[in-house]
């Protein structure tokens, strides 16, 4: 974990409300697990005036070696509308990585990947780490949800590993219309993944534990809190956990990314 | 491993609060810096003037119902109601990394009743590696105790003498804003035998969903601290000065150099910065190394010497 000055290499707008970003970062990303995490934090400005949270989406290498991250936003208020506005070259604060990414298991041979609108970020940079660890991803699944066919993200990524990728929108604009979960659940009755990984809004994820803990599949999926410190100092972003008694766990530290079956919804 | 280094001069910027020599007048505000070990990847303990850890009680205890923070305009709520590992995993866990470090620490405590504190006093005293006691009458995150000692000049100077009577270490009394006469309670800290008193703890506040008509946070109201409060802490530090005979260590709101020396100014020995942390790790740092630039420039040889140096012509 360091803070560090990094520089803005792009940020460009992908689509609608969506935005890329790409930072310097010292080398020891390069042993960031897909699922850690950043906070940003823009100098000078009090308002907003905590740092931010963000999945890193990918790690940019060059001749094999990590050079940078990329960090997949929705402009959703006053932090991400002035991270939209910054361009190339400017300095921005970066502390990570931070919290507890995925496991990768060279036991788990047939992953299935669920995302739901943003919470794709980390998804892309899971299936990358697990393609890098040897996982054959090619026909693996990875479904898509979003609210309508700007949400889904990053089609073409999944679709450079091979991956075969189920889009569902909850208008019908693109791919079936529904939930996420329902493709998923009609998949299952010919599939069994030895792993379910998710990132997505909170009822997506409850839905996906249930549907795991039922089929008796293992599932990981990664929340989010408001959080102000993102070191497991400031005891903010407590959740209820079933292994954690009388007391909190805390998702800078304790996740953003959790085994399904102990997280409380 | 972080290099250890010294403050260029030392001399400068030293203060002393009770009996704690500190290389600068720099603290970390408890329950912002955790129980500091977290830290020492990330910055050389070593330059901080002391390491305030999170409030401790006898027993852990498991904190507010979520959601506990919420942040506001240049400013944030909290309602973490005091969760932390309690006193004895404390000094089992968390003491024996800190005593590797050449920097005061002072163990913030907090009780139920006037005979916990004592208690909590009393293992303290004991304890090597500890120098001080915060002694926490201002939170107002809690339902029993807290807040409740800290808004009644006599059960403030209960909570004090039960302290005093326990311990030979330096105790420092951590006011709350959230009172009509902050001076009058300073007062009788300061009269039971505080050999300093810290302020402020964070001003009551709340936010609510108009979406939904519920508050934000799950313990609907919360403390507020960042800049926001700096105008409001300044002023009580101010008062406080001018009423008290003990140091005073002033908090709130500190993002900068020039915000801790305007409660130097105010009348403050030294401060603690606290939220600014978790906007930057290494605030303190950068703060004490402005604060030696000012000195400089200013040709003051000594940061005692500008303590209450407000001009009011």
């Amino acid at each position: 974990m360091a803070q560090e000055t990094a520089t803005i290499l792009y940020n460009t707008r992908i689509s609608g409300t969506y935005c890329k970003i790409g930072l310097t970062c010292a080398p020891q990303y390069a042993s960031a697990a897909a699922g850690q995490f950043v906070t940003l934090k823009i100098r000078g400005r009090m308002d907003p005036l905590l740092r931010r949270p963000f999945s890193i989406h990918r790690r940019i290498k060059e001749r094999n070696q990590v050079v940078g991250l990329e960090i997949l936003y929705r402009v959703v208020g006053g932090f991400t509308g002035q991270l939209a506005e910054m361009v190339k070259n400017e300095p921005i604060d970066l502390l990570g990585p931070l919290g507890r990414g995925f496991t990768i298991s060279p036991d788990c041979k047939k992953p299935a990947l669920i995302a739901g609108g943003i919470g794709v970020a980390p998804i892309v940079c899971l299936a990358e780490s697990l393609d890098e660890n040897g996982i054959d991803l090619s026909g693996a699944p990875v479904f898509l949800g979003g609210r309508t066919r700007a949400d889904i993200l990053c089609e073409t990524d999944f679709g450079q590993l091979g991956m075969r990728r189920h889009i569902t929108t909850e208008d019908g604009s693109y791919g079936q219309k529904g939930l996420v979960t329902e493709p998923f659940t009609g998949w299952l009755k010919t599939h069994k993944p030895d792993i379910i990984y998710a990132c997505g809004p909170h009822g997506l994820l409850r839905a996906v534990s249930g549907i795991a803990r039922e089929h008796g599949i293992p599932c990981e999926i990664s929340i989010e809190t408001v959080m102000a410190c993102g070191l497991g100092v400031c005891m903010g972003c407590a959740v209820k956990t079933r292994d954690s008694g009388e007391g909190y766990r805390h998702v800078c530290k304790d996740g953003p990314v959790f085994d399904a079956a102990i997280v409380t919804f | 491993m972080v290099q250890i280094t010294q403050p260029t001069d030392v001399s400068a910027l030293c203060v002393q609060i009770g009996a704690i020599q500190m290389k600068n007048p720099v603290m970390t505000a408890s329950g912002t810096f955790g129980y500091g070990v977290e830290f020492s990847g990330l910055m050389d303990l070593n330059q901080l003037g002391g390491i305030v850890v999170k409030g401790l009680s006898l027993e852990p205890v498991p904190g507010n119902p979520p959601p506990r923070i919420a942040e506001t305009a240049c400013g944030m709520l909290n309602a973490i109601g005091l969760e932390n590992i309690g006193i004895e995993a404390f000094v089992k866990e968390k003491l024996p990394v800190l005593k590797g470090f050449n920097t005061p620490v002072i163990a913030n405590i907090y009780g139920k009743s006037v005979d916990e504190y004592a208690r909590l006093a009393q293992k303290i005293d004991g304890i090597d590696g500890i120098d001080g006691i915060e002694v926490n009458i201002s939170c107002p995150n809690v339902k029993a105790g807290g807040v409740a000692f800290g808004t009644d000049p006599e059960m403030a100077a209960q909570v004090v003498a039960a302290v005093k009577k326990q311990t030979g270490k330096t105790i420092i009394v951590k006011l709350s804003p959230n009172v009509t006469s902050v001076a009058g309670i300073a007062q009788s800290a300061a009269s039971s035998g505080a050999d300093a008193v810290s302020l402020i703890n964070t001003i009551t506040g709340m936010a609510i969903d108009a979406e939904t008509r519920s508050p934000v946070l799950g313990n609907i109201t919360g403390g507020l601290s960042g800049p926001a409060i700096k105008p409001v802490a300044l002023r009580m530090v101010w008062e406080v000065a001018r009423a008290v005979d003990i140091p005073v260590i002033g908090i709130g709101g500190i993002m900068t150099a020039a915000d801790a020396l305007e409660f130097i100014i105010a009348g403050a020995t030294a401060v603690q910065v606290g939220t600014a942390t978790f906007v930057n790790p290494s605030a303190c740092i950068d703060i004490i190394d402005g604060m030696a630039d000012y000195l400089a420039r200013h040709e003051i040889s000594c940061i005692r010497e500008l303590t209450g140096t407000l001009s009011l012509d």
